[in-house]
C-alpha cells in the first residue's frame, strides 16, 4: 500500500464512504441500477480491508493519533486509532458489505423507486461512515456529531418504507433517539466545562489530578452519557422503540440497525467512559454496578419478551435487546475478561444477528409469511436460508465451534473471577432462554410437513451474502485468535494495562 | 397566488437577498455568518421564490436534478479539498501546512482553502434547504 494511504487510512476510510454516498444521487439515472449498488458493496469491501489493515498495523505496532488539518491536539480535531478502532472498523466492514450485497438484489421493489432506492445508498453509506467515526474518533465533539449522523440516517432507513406502521415506528425512534442525542451532549457539556478539553486524552489527564473536587457533577455528567447512549443503545429499560423500529423497517434496515448501529453507541460509551474518564474513576463510582445489573436484567427480560413473539422479525429485534444485555454485562464486569467478551460480543453478535434478520427476510420475502407457527415445513424448500439459520441460532446460543461461544466464555471468566455468581446463572440462563426462543424456528421449519411445495431458494446472490456472514460466524468460532487478540488487547488498552500480543 | 404587489415586491428584492446570501458564503472567513447562514439565505431567496411565482415556475428555473448535482457536488467539494492535503504530502484537510498560499489578512481572499471550502458547503446547504421545501410541498400535493 502506498505511504500516502497507508498514513492517512483512518480519515480516507470515513471521507471515501462519505463521499461514495453523494455520488449514489448522481447514479438514480443510470441504464442498470445494479451498478450503483455494486459500486456501494465495493466501496464498503475497501473499507473492510482498510479496517483489516489498521487493526493489523495497531495489533502489531501499537495505538496511533492522527492530527486533521495538521492542529495537534487540544486545538485539533485528533483521531485516536486503537485496537478499539481497529475491532469495530473490521466489524463493520465484515457485517456492512453483505447486509448491501442481500440488499442489492431487489432493493429498488422494496423501497418504491430508483430515487428511493438511490437515497437509501446514500444514507446507508452515511451510517456506516458514521460509525467507522465513532470508531476512529478521539474527540468528544467529534462523536456527538458523528452520533447525530448516525441516528438520523439510522432512523431514516426505518422509513425507507413508506407504510403506516414503520412511519410510526420511526417516529417514535426519533423522538427517544434526538432525547438520547440532548443526554449525550449535555454529558460532554459537564466534562467540557469541568476540564476545558474536549480531546479524551486531555480529559483524561485533567480529571486524574482534579475530579475529586466535583465528583457530583461528574457523577451527573456521566449518568448523562449513560441515559442517552443507553436510550441509543437500547439498554433494557430504555429499548421501548427497538422491537418496532427492528421489526417493521425493511429486512436490510433491520439487520444493519440490530448488528451494527446499536454497538456504534456502545463504543462510543466505553470510549467515552474508559478513554476519557479512565478506568479508575469509573471502577469508583457506582456506575458499573448499574451496568451489570441492567445488562442481567436486560438479558433475561429481551429473552423472556422474544418467547412471546410470534412474529419472526419481532422475535429477531427482543433477541437484540436481550443479547446488548451480554454487552453491558461485560463493561459493567469491568475486568479484562469481561470487556474481552463486550468486544468479542460486538462482533460476534453483529455478525450473527444480521445473517439471521438477514434468513429471516429472505423466508418472508419467498413464503410471504410473517409468523413462526406459520413456517411449517419452509425447510424442505429453502435448506441453505434454513440452513445458515441453523448456523446464526448455535452462535446465538453460545454453542462450541461458533463466533457465540468464545464471547460467553470469557463473559463467564470475567464473573468468575469477579465472583459474580449471579452473574454466571444469568449468563448460563440467558443461553438457555436463547435456544429456547431461536430453537422451535428450526423445529417448525425442519420437522412439521408444509402444504405447498411451490416456494423456491432465494437468488444466488443473496445465498452467497449468508453464506459469507455464516462462514465469518464459525471462522471467529473456530481460529479466534487474531480477533481474540485483538480485543484482549482493546480491553487492555481501556483498562490501561499492557497485553503482550 | 395572484397577487400583483407581492409578486413586484419579491421581484425587487430577490436578487438582493441572494446577493447577501453569497456575500455571507464568501466572507465566512471574514466577517460574522458562514457558508452555513450564507447558504440558508440563498435558499430562503429560492423557497420565497417558488412560494411566490409557483413551484412549477421554479422547476424550470432549476430542476430537481440540477439540484441533486449541487447537492452532490457541495458535498464531494468538501472532500476532495480536504483531499488537496493529502496529495501533498500532509494530512486530511491541511491549508497553510500543504503550501497553499494565504493572501493577504484582511482581503476577500485571506484564508487559502477556506474560502473553497464555504463554497461547497454554501451550495450544499442551499440546495439542501430547498430540496427539502420541495419535498414537503409535494408531499401536500399528492
Amino acid at each position: 500500500m502506498p505511504v500516502v494511504i497507508s498514513e492517512n487510512l483512518a480519515v480516507l476510510i470515513v471521507v471515501a464512504l462519505l463521499s461514495a454516498g453523494y455520488v449514489m444521487p448522481l447514479l438514480k439515472k443510470i441504464k442498470r441500477f445494479r451498478v450503483a449498488e455494486f459500486f456501494a458493496v465495493f466501496v464498503l469491501g475497501l473499507a473492510l480491508s482498510g479496517g483489516l489493515y489498521l487493526a493489523r498495523e495497531v495489533l502489531h505496532n501499537g495505538a496511533f493519533t492522527y492530527a486533521v488539518g495538521g492542529w495537534s491536539a487540544p486545538w485539533g480535531i485528533e483521531l485516536a486509532v486503537d485496537s478499539v478502532s481497529g475491532l469495530f472498523l473490521i466489524t463493520i466492514g465484515l457485517v456492512a458489505a453483505p447486509i448491501l450485497l442481500w440488499a442489492s438484489v431487489d432493493l429498488v421493489r422494496e423501497v418504491g423507486s430508483r430515487a428511493r432506492a438511490a437515497w437509501y445508498l446514500t444514507l446507508y453509506l452515511l451510517l456506516v461512515a458514521a460509525l467507522s467515526g465513532l470508531a476512529v474518533t478521539g474527540d468528544l465533539f467529534n462523536v456527538y456529531v458523528m452520533v447525530e449522523v448516525a441516528t438520523i440516517a439510522s432512523c431514516a432507513i426505518v422509513a425507507a418504507r413508506s407504510n403506516a406502521v414503520s412511519v410510526e415506528a420511526t417516529f417514535k425512534y426519533l423522538m427517544l433517539a434526538t432525547i438520547g442525542s440532548g443526554f449525550v451532549l449535555l454529558g460532554i457539556g459537564f466534562l467540557f466545562v469541568l476540564t476545558g478539553n474536549l480531546n479524551m486524552n486531555f480529559i483524561f489527564q485533567e480529571l486524574s489530578t482534579s475530579w475529586q473536587n466535583y465528583p457530583t457533577a461528574l457523577w451527573v455528567g456521566l449518568s448523562f452519557f449513560m441515559v442517552g447512549f443507553g436510550v441509543k443503545s437500547a439498554l433494557f429499560p430504555l429499548h421501548v422503540w427497538l422491537p418496532d423500529a427492528h421489526s417493521s423497517a425493511i429486512t436490510p434496515s433491520s439487520a444493519m440497525l440490530s448488528s451494527l448501529a446499536v454497538k456504534g453507541y456502545i463504543i462510543a460509551l466505553l470510549k467515552v467512559f474508559y478513554i476519557a474518564v479512565g478506568p479508575e474513576i469509573i471502577t469508583n463510582l457506582p456506575i458499573t454496578d448499574i451496568m451489570t445489573l441492567l445488562g442481567m436484567l436486560a438479558i433475561v427480560a429481551g429473552a423472556l419478551f422474544a418467547l412471546a413473539q410470534d412474529e419472526l422479525k419481532r422475535r429477531l429485534a427482543f433477541s437484540t435487546v436481550s443479547q446488548v444485555g451480554y454487552i453491558f454485562l461485560g463493561i459493567g464486569l469491568g475486568n479484562i475478561h469481561g470487556l474481552t467478551g463486550t468486544f468479542m460480543h460486538i462482533i460476534s453478535h453483529g455478525a450473527t444477528k444480521a445473517l439471521l434478520f438477514l434468513a429471516a427476510g429472505a423466508i418472508i420475502k419467498q413464503t410471504g409469511k410473517t409468523r413462526i407457527s406459520e413456517m411449517a415445513g419452509v425447510g424442505f424448500e429453502m435448506p441453505v436460508t434454513l440452513g445458515v439459520f441453523a448456523v446464526g441460532s448455535l452462535s446465538m446460543i453460545g454453542i462450541p465451534l461458533f463466533s457465540g461461544f468464545v464471547s460467553k466464555w470469557q463473559l463467564l471468566l470475567g464473573s468468575l473471577v469477579n465472583r459474580n455468581f449471579l452473574a454466571v446463572i444469568v449468563l448460563v440462563g440467558g443461553s438457555l432462554l436463547a435456544a429456547a426462543y431461536l430453537l422451535p424456528v428450526l423445529r417448525t421449519a425442519f420437522f412439521e410437513r408444509s402444504q405447498d411445495r411451490t416456494v423456491k431458494e432465494v437468488p444466488y446472490v443473496q445465498l452467497v451474502a449468508m453464506l459469507f456472514l455464516a462462514v465469518v460466524i464459525i471462522m471467529v468460532g473456530t481460529f479466534p485468535s487474531f480477533v481474540l487478540q485483538l480485543a484482549k488487547q482493546a480491553a487492555g488498552t481501556l483498562l490501561g494495562l499492557e497485553v503482550l500480543p | 397566488m395572484r397577487d400583483f404587489v407581492l409578486k413586484r415586491v419579491v421581484a425587487l428584492v430577490l436578487p438582493f437577498v441572494t446577493m447577501l446570501g453569497l456575500y455571507v458564503i464568501f466572507h465566512g472567513h471574514l466577517s460574522p455568518g458562514g457558508s452555513f447562514s450564507g447558504g440558508i439565505i440563498t435558499g430562503l431567496s429560492m423557497i420565497a421564490f417558488s412560494l411566490v411565482f409557483g413551484l412549477d415556475r421554479s422547476q424550470e428555473k432549476i430542476s430537481e436534478r440540477m439540484m441533486t448535482l449541487i447537492e452532490s457536488f457541495g458535498a464531494l467539494w468538501y472532500g476532495a479539498m480536504g483531499l488537496v492535503g493529502i496529495l501533498r504530502g500532509t494530512s486530511f484537510l491541511m491549508n497553510k501546512g500543504a503550501g497553499i498560499p494565504l493572501g493577504e489578512p484582511g482581503k476577500l481572499y485571506s484564508g487559502g482553502l477556506i474560502l473553497l471550502i464555504t463554497l461547497g458547503v454554501g451550495l450544499k446547504v442551499a440546495s439542501t434547504m430547498v430540496t427539502l421545501f420541495v419535498s414537503l410541498m409535494e408531499e401536500e400535493e399528492e
